[in-house]
C-alpha cells in the first residue's frame, strides 16, 4: 500500500519524459473500458439517465397521467382476456332517477339559479374514448403502465442521484474536517456522527419523514441527512492517513492554508472513495425512496415513483393484474443492478493499486 | 300513539312464540357440541367488557354472551325493536320521560366462581348497575355519550364522585327507581324517544352482574359473565376466541317477522321457526388481518362464514352482482346489505377559506361537492361495493330514503364549473387554477393519512378538483393525530366515515348538531333552525311528524353543504351451504343464536 501511495498518484513513476503522462482519470477510464460488464452497466445507466432527462423535459411520458384506457386495461398481448374490473366500472347507475329535491325556498344560491343554469348550458364536457388494451396494460384509472414506469423512473432516479450527491458532500466535508483537524473538532464531529448511527437507519428515516412536510425535496433532504454517516467514516479515515503524508507537509511548507490543503491537495487523492460511495448511495437511496413511498411517506399524490407503483401493485396482484408490478420491479431491478455493477467496476478502475 | 300500537304487536308476538314453543316440545334438542362455527375477524377484538369497548369485533363476541333489555327482530326491515329479557316493551309515560321496564323472572347468569356456587338470577337492579358503570370514571367508558346528561339524578352521583373521589353505586338515583325485584323505572332529564334504541345497544345496556365486575376488577375484559346464549370458553388475545353454548340458557325459541315481500327472509323463517336456541354448540373466532388468507380460509372451507368480503376479492366472490359460479356449485349463500353508515368529506365551517354561510362560500362548497366524481370512487376505488348516499342518514336508519336525489350531491362537473364562474372564482393568473373572488390564492387542504387506501381516495379527489380548476393538496398525518386536530377545529377538510349504533337519523344528525362541535360535529356546522329541529325530533315519537322534521333538516344540510357526502359500503357476507338461517342485521351484533348448521351437508360438500 504505502509503496504506491507514497508517490502522489497523479505523477506516474516511470513516465517517458516527452510524452504527456495520462492522469488518474484517464488511466481509470482505460481500465474501465477494458471491463465488459462495467461498460454494459454504464450503457444501461446512461440509458436510464437519458430517459430521466427526456421525461423531465417532457419528450417522453408527458401524458402519463392521462386516462387513455379502461380500468386495468389488458396488455395488448392479452387482448381477449376477461377484465371484470372494466366491466364493473363501465356499469351505469341504474337506480331510479327521481327528480332533484327542491331547495329554492332556503337556498342561499337561489337568486342566481337562472344565471347558473345559463352558464352550465355553455360548458361542454367531452368524454375521451378509452382503449380496451394498452401496450403493457393500464392501472386502476386506465393510465398507461409503461409511461407510468418511465415517469416513476424520473422521480426515483432524481431522488436517488440528488440525495446521494448531497449525502456525499455532507459526508466528505465533515469527514475531511474531522480527519484533518482531529482534536476537539474531530471529537465533536465523532459525537455528532455517533448520535446518528445510534438510531436504527429506517427508524431515523421514518422519524424525519413524520416530522417534515411532504414533498420531493423533503425526501431528498431526509435521505441525505440520514445517509451521510458511512461516507463520513471512510473519508475521515482517509484524511487521518493523508494528513501526515509528505506531500501535505510540503504544501504546508510552501504556505498553503488548511482549506487549501484539505480540498485542493488531499481531496483529489481520496476522491475515488467518494465517487464509489456516491454511486453506491444512489442505489441505496433509490431503494430507500421506494420503501418510503411504499409505506406511504414518499412522493405526493400528483406524482408517481416506483415505490408508489409497487404499493399499488400489492392489491392488484390478488386480482390478477400483474403488469404494474412487473413494469416497476423490472425497471428498478435493471437500474439498481446496473448501477451496482458500475460501482464495482468503478472501484476497480479507480483503485491505483490495480494497473 | 304509534308506539302504543307497536306495543300491542309485541305482546301478540310473545303469545305466538309461546304457542309455537309448546307445540315444538318434542324438538327440545340441546345445542350440538359437534356444530362448530368458525370464522375470522379482519381486525382484532379488544376485550369483552361492554362498558369499556366500542369496537365492532369485541361486540361480535360479547353480544352473544350478554343480554340487553331490548333487542331487534332478526328479519324485520326496517328494523324493529322487541323485548329480550323484559316481559313486554317498556311502558313509556305520555311525556316521554319515564320508562318502566318489567324483567322476566327465571333468567339466570351463567355459572361463575363469583356467585359462590349459587344460581344467580337476573334482576332489575343489574341493569341499573350496568348503566351506572358507564358513568364511573374508573370504567373509562367510550360509550358514556349515549347516556351522558340523559338520566335524571346521575349528575349528583358524579358530583359526589368528583368531591370524594369515590363513585357510589349505592347512592339512590332519581333516574333509576327500583319498584320491586323485577321492575325498574328509568327517568330521563328530557323526553327522548330514541332511548328505546339505547336499551337495545349493547355498548350501553348489556347487563352484567356486580359480583363478577367486583371479583375480577381490572381483569374484567377477560371474564364476561352474562345471561346470553353463549359463554366464553377460552381467549387468546388477538388470535382466537372460543364461545360454547351456555347450558343454563333460558328456554327460547326461534322467532322472527320477515316482511311479506322478503322471499329469503320468509324461507329462513319457515325453516327455522320454533327451534330451540341456541343450536350451534361452539363458535370459534379467529383474527386474520390480511385480506387474502382470510378469503382463502373461507374459500377452502376451513371457515364457515366470511363477513364483509373485501372489495379486492369481490370479483372472485360476487362478480357482476352475481354469486361466482364455483361458489354457487358449493351451495354458498349470500347476504348483501348496505351498511348503516355514511362516508363524507367535511369542510370546517369556521375556516376562512371554505367555511362560512355567505352565498359565495356556500357556492364554493356546493361546487366542490358537485365536482367530486363520487360515481368513479364507487366504481374504481370501491369496485362497485358501495352505494352513493344523498342524505347524511345511512341506509336502513329511520329517515333514510333510497329514492332521493339532490343537485348538491349529484356529480355534475359542468354545473360545478358554472357555479364557480357565476360567483367569481376565476383563474386570473392563467395557471389553470381558480382564485378567490377577491383575487387571493385558493387552495383546499384536505387532510389524509399516509396509507395506500387514503392515497387512492386522494387521487380521485385530485383528479376531480383539477377538472373544475380547484387546487387541492393533502397534508398527511396519522389518524389519531388528525382526530385530535379535527376536534380542535384545526383542519380545513377531512374524510370520515360514521356507522350508527341505533337505526335512527338522530344517530347521524348528531354530527351536524351545533353544540356537538368539538366532538362528533367535526365541521362545526351551526344552524339554528337545524338545531331546533334536532332537539324537537328527539322529543317526537317516530312517525310522519318526525320524518318531516328529518326531511327539512336534510334540506338545510344540502343547501349549506358543510360536507360532501360519499357512500355507504355494501356488505357482502357469505356462508357455506351447511350454515342455515344467517342474515345480516344492520345493528344487531350477536346473531349466532339464530343460526344452525347441518353437519350432513357439511360432510357431503367437504368430501366433494
Amino acid at each position: 500500500m504505502s509503496a504506491v501511495l507514497n508517490q502522489p498518484p497523479s505523477v506516474p513513476v516511470a513516465a517517458p519524459l516527452h510524452q504527456p503522462s495520462p492522469g488518474l482519470w484517464m488511466l481509470a477510464w482505460r481500465r474501465l473500458k477494458r471491463d465488459k460488464i462495467g461498460m454494459t452497466a454504464l450503457v444501461v445507466v446512461i440509458f436510464f439517465l437519458l430517459l430521466m432527462a427526456g421525461s423531465y423535459t417532457g419528450l417522453v411520458a408527458k401524458n402519463w397521467s392521462k386516462e387513455v384506457g379502461v380500468s386495468y386495461a389488458n396488455p395488448s398481448f392479452m387482448a381477449g382476456a376477461e377484465n371484470l374490473e372494466a366491466v364493473q366500472a363501465a356499469q351505469k347507475d341504474t337506480s331510479a332517477k327521481v327528480p332533484f329535491v327542491d331547495l329554492s325556498d332556503i337556498d342561499p344560491l337561489a337568486p342566481k339559479y337562472a344565471e347558473w343554469a345559463k352558464r352550465t348550458a355553455e360548458i361542454k364536457i367531452t368524454d375521451t374514448p378509452r382503449a380496451d388494451t394498452l401496450l403493457f396494460g393500464g392501472d386502476k384509472w386506465g393510465r398507461d403502465v409503461i409511461q407510468k414506469a418511465i415517469k416513476g423512473a424520473e422521480t426515483s432516479i432524481f431522488v436517488g442521484l440528488v440525495a446521494a450527491l448531497l449525502a456525499t458532500i455532507i459526508g466528505t466535508v465533515l469527514g475531511a474536517i474531522s480527519g484533518y483537524m482531529g482534536g476537539k473538532t474531530g471529537d465533536f464531529l465523532e459525537w455528532f456522527y455517533n448520535v446518528f448511527t445510534s438510531i436504527p437507519y429506517i427508524l431515523l428515516i421514518l422519524a424525519f419523514a413524520a416530522v417534515f412536510k411532504r414533498g420531493l425535496d423533503t425526501i431528498i433532504f431526509i435521505l441525505a441527512f440520514t445517509g451521510w454517516t458511512g461516507i463520513y467514516r471512510l473519508v475521515r479515515a482517509e484524511y487521518i492517513k493523508h494528513a501526515s503524508r509528505e506531500y501535505v507537509k510540503a504544501a504546508q511548507a510552501i504556505g498553503a492554508s488548511h482549506t487549501r490543503r484539505m480540498f485542493v491537495h488531499i481531496l483529489p487523492n481520496v476522491s475515488h472513495v467518494c465517487l464509489v460511495q456516491l454511486s453506491q448511495h444512489v442505489v441505496q437511496f433509490i431503494k430507500a425512496e421506494v420503501i418510503l413511498s411504499f409505506l406511504g411517506l414518499g412522493v405526493p399524490v400528483d406524482s408517481v415513483s416506483w415505490g408508489t407503483m409497487l404499493a399499488e401493485a400489492q392489491s392488484e396482484l390478488v386480482i390478477g393484474k400483474w403488469w404494474q408490478l412487473v413494469a416497476a420491479s423490472v425497471s428498478m431491478a435493471l437500474l439498481v443492478t446496473a448501477f451496482s455493477m458500475l460501482t464495482d467496476s468503478l472501484r476497480d478502475a479507480l483503485d491505483p493499486k490495480i494497473k | 300513539m304509534a308506539s302504543f300500537c307497536t306495543r300491542c304487536c309485541r305482546t301478540l308476538t310473545i303469545v305466538t312464540t309461546l304457542v309455537v314453543a309448546s307445540l315444538s316440545l318434542a324438538l327440545h334438542a340441546q345445542p350440538d357440541p359437534n356444530k362448530v362455527l368458525k370464522y375470522a375477524f379482519e381486525t382484532a377484538e379488544t376485550g369483552f367488557d361492554p362498558a369499556q369497548t366500542s369496537d365492532w369485533y369485541s361486540a361480535y363476541v360479547f353480544s352473544n354472551i350478554f343480554d340487553t333489555p331490548l333487542t331487534y327482530d332478526y328479519l324485520a326491515r326496517p328494523v324493529k325493536l322487541k323485548p329480550n329479557v323484559l316481559e313486554a316493551m317498556p311502558d313509556v309515560s305520555p311525556d316521554g320521560l319515564v320508562y318502566t321496564l318489567k324483567f322476566r323472572k327465571g333468567i339466570y347468569f351463567a355459572d361463575d366462581a363469583a356467585f359462590n356456587g349459587q344460581r344467580r338470577e337476573l334482576v332489575a337492579a343489574d341493569l341499573a348497575y350496568s348503566m351506572k358503570r358507564l358513568f364511573d370514571p374508573k370504567t373509562r367508558s367510550p360509550n358514556l355519550s349515549y347516556l351522558d346528561g340523559k338520566i335524571a339524578g346521575m349528575e349528583k352521583v358524579r358530583q359526589r364522585q368528583r368531591d370524594s373521589g369515590v363513585f357510589d353505586y349505592d347512592m339512590p338515583v332519581e333516574g333509576f327507581e327500583l319498584i320491586d325485584r323485577y321492575t325498574l323505572r328509568i327517568k330521563l332529564v328530557a323526553p327522548d324517544y330514541n332511548f328505546l334504541y339505547i336499551l337495545a345497544y349493547n355498548g350501553a345496556c348489556a347487563i352484567v352482574a356486580r359480583e363478577v365486575v367486583e371479583k375480577y376488577a381490572t381483569d374484567i375484559m377477560a371474564h364476561p359473565v352474562g345471561t346470553g346464549p353463549y359463554k366464553l370458553a377460552s381467549w387468546k388475545r388477538s388470535s382466537k376466541t372460543v364461545l360454547v353454548a351456555n347450558p343454563g340458557y333460558r328456554e327460547e325459541f326461534w322467532e322472527a317477522e320477515p316482511n311479506a315481500d322478503d322471499a329469503k327472509g320468509q324461507e329462513i323463517a319457515k325453516k327455522m321457526r320454533g327451534k330451540r336456541l341456541p343450536m350451534i354448540g361452539r363458535i370459534e373466532f379467529y383474527v386474520i388481518e390480511e385480506t387474502q388468507p382470510r378469503w382463502l380460509s373461507f374459500r377452502n372451507m376451513q371457515h364457515d362464514y366470511i363477513d364483509r368480503v373485501h372489495p379486492d376479492f369481490i370479483n372472485q366472490a360476487y362478480p357482476n352482482n352475481k354469486l361466482a359460479k364455483d361458489l354457487e356449485k358449493l351451495g354458498v349463500q349470500v347476504s348483501r346489505t348496505a351498511a348503516m353508515e355514511v362516508t363524507y368529506a367535511y369542510f370546517a365551517m369556521e375556516n376562512p377559506v371554505v367555511g362560512g354561510y355567505t352565498p359565495d362560500k356556500v357556492a364554493l362548497r356546493r361546487a366542490i361537492g358537485m365536482g367530486y366524481n363520487a360515481p368513479e370512487e364507487i366504481a374504481i376505488n370501491r369496485k362497485g361495493q358501495a352505494v352513493a348516499v344523498h342524505t347524511p342518514i345511512g341506509p336502513g336508519a329511520f329517515g333514510y330514503e333510497p329514492d332521493f336525489r339532490s343537485r348538491s350531491t349529484e356529480y355534475d362537473p359542468a354545473a360545478a364549473r358554472a357555479l364557480l364562474d357565476v360567483f367569481g372564482y376565476k383563474d386570473r393568473d392563467g395557471d389553470g387554477y381558480r382564485e378567490n373572488p377577491d383575487g387571493s390564492r385558493l387552495e383546499i387542504l384536505m387532510s389524509s393519512t399516509p396509507t395506500l387506501r387514503d392515497r387512492q381516495l386522494d387521487e380521485g379527489w385530485k383528479k376531480s378538483m383539477e377538472a373544475i380548476g380547484i387546487r387541492i393538496s393533502f397534508p398527511k398525518a396519522q389518524w389519531p393525530d388528525l382526530l385530535k386536530e379535527s376536534r380542535a377545529g384545526k383542519l380545513m377538510s377531512w374524510r370520515l366515515a360514521w356507522g350508527a349504533v341505533y337505526p335512527d337519523a338522530d344517530a347521524f344528525y348528531l354530527m351536524l348538531f351545533g353544540p356537538n362541535a368539538g366532538q362528533a360535529n367535526h365541521s362545526r356546522f351551526k344552524n339554528d333552525e337545524f338545531d331546533r329541529l334536532y332537539l324537537k325530533a328527539r322529543m317526537t315519537p317516530p312517525g310522519d311528524e318526525r320524518l318531516a322534521m328529518y326531511r327539512q333538516m336534510n334540506r338545510i344540510f344540502l343547501s349549506l353543504a358543510p360536507w360532501r357526502l360519499g357512500v355507504a359500503r355494501m356488505d357482502t357476507d357469505l356462508t357455506h351451504a351447511w350454515v342455515q338461517g344467517y342474515q345480516r342485521h344492520p345493528t344487531l351484533r350477536g346473531v349466532w343464536k339464530m343460526v344452525d348448521m347441518d353437519l350432513d351437508v357439511q360432510r357431503k360438500v367437504r368430501k366433494e
